[in-house]
């Protein structure tokens, strides 16, 4: 049997957590193995189709109220819980924050084996598994054997989700002690976010600026083009490390990751840690004054000069256009 | 409050990674190296919190003779020691990371010195594991929470702040904990130049871990395919607003 762990919100089951049972599916095909999930909380009867889509017989459920929003501990006993009731050898969950975390807790229980953000795993004597180690500019290829289980988590891009049958979902319930070692760092407030303000993930357009914009004040110029484009503002880790911006503005491996229809990156060289964060734009253009920066040879447009003197003449054109956002 | 912060000795990367020829590590040949950002952090706290309640924190790290570049770093913000979990630079896997460290702490309580806080960075910038301070936390059966952007601490119990999608988590615990926390925390300071002297003189407890061992074994590091192989300059200055106009047209970012 393998088992993903899937995360269910608003009916829906999330799609990092579609990510890990599509690969589920495919190694339950290529051994002759049955699929089977487990999730906490309510599923409705569309998730529940949606999981039957992938081939999933079983849908294991612990729907303890005590468990929601967030009790890690709990989730990872539920894993555990499943991983009993069916036999499972292999579990598999979204690279999610809360699917990773409630997987190295539960294979730190069996001590068992837990690999974060895999994009593809092999059965033939173990397991041969490839996972992205510095947020994705190397891949590992490792193997892992003699373990009673082994847990992983998929990364979410790198997979197809193909809908290989239908199958009737049967639902068991999960019956486990809950007590203090289940809720003693359970999440005991949730704040709702105020304002409705485009967050940087989900701009369709994000500006980015670097060290090469100089100054707090010098972000002036790329504020007021992000006005007429209808854009967010990014920053680089060095302009958060000098205090010029929030860390919520940071792109980058440890900041937000976007994926914009138009990332323009003025003063950027290009670092990988930077690069982890925007490869997902669909189109990157560069403004830097070093043509022999990284981001200059990976960017789909470059434009060698001062940014302080190419958006000033940018901005005067497009209002001279008439362009707004 | 007595304070325990877990950091790494990781490469220094810029631009571009290459790989040794036995592809089995980075080449690290023109690399400095560092601790990572979500670490930084973490020291960054361990400072502050016993600046406001006093104790003292000390530094922790699994490597060689080589990693005392990193724990005197942490001493120069403010660390007032350091342990050196020596194994000779082997790249060890999360669980015999994790067991190390957990019986030192494990020895710490036994001489009456347990930490009221363990702190890890979320995940390490190379291997990224994600899961050798949640390992910790279960073999010390302390409670824990990952992801941590923010801590409040008030009579025993701890508040972590901690984002998921647009929203914020707040988890109550009671200490001892363990926290994982991630980069924006704080905004870490430099080191001075009296810290800098003062961290050369300050205390290495040095240990010699055993290894646990780890079921996945590492075959090859590889690079992976650049899907972004560069395209068109448009030109030099401000003369080539034109033309970038004519990308954003293109891309119907503006209209035509």
């Amino acid at each position: 049997m393998i088992l993903c762990l899937v995360e269910i919100s608003d009916d829906k089951v999330a799609d990092a957590s579609l990510t890990a049972v599509s690969l589920g599916a495919k190694l339950a095909g290529e051994n002759s193995d049955s699929l089977a999930c487990v999730a906490v909380g309510e599923v409705s009867d569309s998730a529940r189709k949606e999981l039957g889509s992938y081939g999933v017989s079983t849908l294991y459920l612990a729907s303890d109220s005590r468990l929601s929003p967030f009790a890690p501990a709990g989730w990872a006993k539920a894993v555990l819980a499943a991983v009993d009731s069916s036999g499972a050898k292999v579990v598999l969950g979204g690279s999610t924050d809360r699917s990773t975390e409630v997987l190295a807790r539960a294979s730190a229980k069996l001590d068992a084996a837990f690999m974060a953000n895999c994009i593809d795993i092999k059965t033939a004597g173990g397991y041969q598994v490839s996972r992205l180690r510095w947020a994705g500019s190397v891949i590992e290829d490792a193997v892992v054997s003699d373990v009673p289980v082994a847990m992983f988590s998929v990364v979410q891009s790198e997979l197809a989700t193909p809908m290989v049958k239908e199958t009737e979902v049967q639902l068991e319930t999960l019956t486990f002690d809950i007590g203090d070692s289940e809720l003693r760092d359970a999440v005991t407030e949730v704040l709702l976010p105020t304002g409705d303000g485009v967050s940087l993930s989900d701009s369709r357009i994000v500006i980015g600026g670097g060290r090469g914009v100089g100054s707090p004040e010098g972000f002036k110029v790329l504020d007021e083009l992000a006005g007429i484009l209808g854009a967010s503002v990014g920053v680089s880790r060095v302009v958060t490390g000098l205090g010029w911006r929030p860390h919520k503005d940071q792109i980058g491996q440890t900041g937000t990751k976007i994926a914009p229809e138009l990332y323009i990156a003025c003063g950027i060289s290009g670092a990988i840690q930077h690069m982890a964060g925007c490869r997902s734009a669909k189109c990157i253009l560069a403004i830097n004054q070093d043509r022999d920066a990284p981001i200059m040879s990976l960017a789909d447009y470059a434009v060698v000069g001062d940014l302080h003197k190419i958006l000033p003449k940018l901005i005067e054109e497009l209002n001279a256009a008439g362009v707004k956002s | 409050m007595r304070v325990l912060v877990c950091v790494k000795r990781v490469p220094q990367a810029g631009g571009k990674l290459t790989l040794t020829d036995d592809k089995l590590a980075i080449d690290t040949k023109f690399l400095g190296f560092t601790i990572g950002p979500h670490e930084e952090c973490a020291v960054e706290e361990a400072v502050r919190l016993v600046e406001k309640f006093g104790g003292s924190a000390t530094v922790l790290t699994l490597g060689h003779a080589d990693s005392v570049e990193q724990l005197q770093f942490a001493m120069s913000l403010g660390v007032a020691d350091a342990i050196l979990l020596d194994n000779g630079g082997a790249e060890w896997g999360p669980i015999s990371t994790a067991n190390a460290i957990a019986k030192v702490v494990e020895e710490m309580r036994s001489k009456g010195d347990a930490p009221d806080l363990i702190l890890f960075g979320n995940e390490a910038p190379d291997s990224g594991d994600f899961q050798v301070g949640i390992r910790v936390a279960n073999a010390l059966d302390l409670p824990l929470v990952t992801g941590v952007k923010g801590v409040e601490v008030l009579d025993g119990e701890l508040v972590a702040r901690r984002e998921s999608g647009a929203a914020i988590e707040l988890t109550k615990v009671t200490l001892p904990a363990v926290l994982t926390v991630k980069e924006g925390l704080n905004l870490p300071r430099y080191p001075s130049l009296p810290g800098r002297l003062k961290a050369k003189s300050k205390p290495i407890n040095k240990v010699s871990p055993q290894e646990k061992g780890d079921p996945s074994k590492l075959v090859q590091l590889r690079l992976p395919v650049e899907e972004r192989t560069g395209g068109v300059l448009l030109g030099e200055g401000p003369d080539a607003v034109g033309k970038i106009i004519e990308v954003l047209k293109e891309l119907g970012v503006v209209a035509r």
